[in-house]
């Protein structure tokens, strides 16, 4: 069975429910196909890729000085061992979190902005990477 | 892809980065619709704001008329603003089939 690939666009901030519930859906979602993948005779290998993108509030997750109670969970560092575990990348819109004071060592320096603070893992891209992702058979769901 | 973006949130940049993402979905060749709510009408009167600009553009990208909701309200706020605005708006049709976009988009 051929599925699209979804696309989780996550615009909701980082403390929004949503924004954990995009973390779980890619999670799960993640796991079901390791899964299929390591099944003999597994036709879903084309299944295995998840497509994300942080867009507008969602780009506060990407900023490695958040700081949150110990109470709390830390939704940038699940992403970011996530992301470690499955090897993904993690694109974030550069304009949105530019204007949200989050940055990486590049724009830092083109902006003439004082330091960097992106958290390990995330990458700032251009907003035409979405509608290149958005190109091909994709489910898009925003979160 | 055929997408529907609403724009709700009455902050400048949400309806800014709404906005902004129609457009250059526009550009790669995705069929957009905007549909500014309420919320975001202070932001459409503004002379100058980032909104009143893109919405002004948006046969530049080949995009059609955003839609405004079906009310009184909206009626006033096209009449109260410039021409060439007011060109890129138009009321909601009456019975819209939603099924035909592939995802609705919130802002």
């Amino acid at each position: 069975m051929t599925l699209s690939t979804p696309l989780l666009l996550i615009t909701a901030d980082p403390s929004h429910p949503l924004a954990y519930l995009a973390l779980r859906y890619a999670r799960a979602y993640l796991q079901n196909a390791s899964l299929a993948d390591n099944a003999p005779n597994s036709a879903d290998h084309e299944n295995s890729v998840l497509n994300i993108f942080f867009y507008a509030d969602a780009a506060h997750t990407a900023n490695r000085l958040r700081w949150q109670s110990a109470d709390q969970s830390n939704i940038t560092q699940e992403w970011q061992a996530m992301a470690a575990q499955y090897n993904l990348v993690l694109p974030v819109c550069v304009s949105t979190a530019l204007s949200r004071g989050i940055s990486d060592t590049d724009n830092s320096s083109r902006h003439q902005l004082e330091t960097e603070n992106l958290a390990t893992g995330f990458k700032l891209v251009g907003l035409s990477e979405l509608a290149m992702m958005m190109q091909g058979d994709c489910r898009l769901l925003q979160f | 892809m055929k997408l529907l973006i609403r724009l709700h949130t009455p902050t400048e940049m949400a309806s800014y980065e709404g906005c902004a993402l129609a457009l250059t979905l526009a550009t790669f060749g995705h069929e957009v619709q905007l549909y500014l709510d309420a919320p975001v009408f202070g932001f459409l009167m503004q002379p100058n704001s980032r909104l009143q600009g893109m919405i002004q553009a948006l046969e530049l990208y080949d995009m059609p008329p955003a839609w405004l909701p079906d009310d009184v309200f909206s009626g006033w706020i096209a009449g109260m603003l410039p021409t060439d605005l007011a060109t890129q708006l138009v009321l909601i049709p009456e019975e819209v089939n939603l099924q035909v976009f592939e995802q609705i988009l919130t802002f």
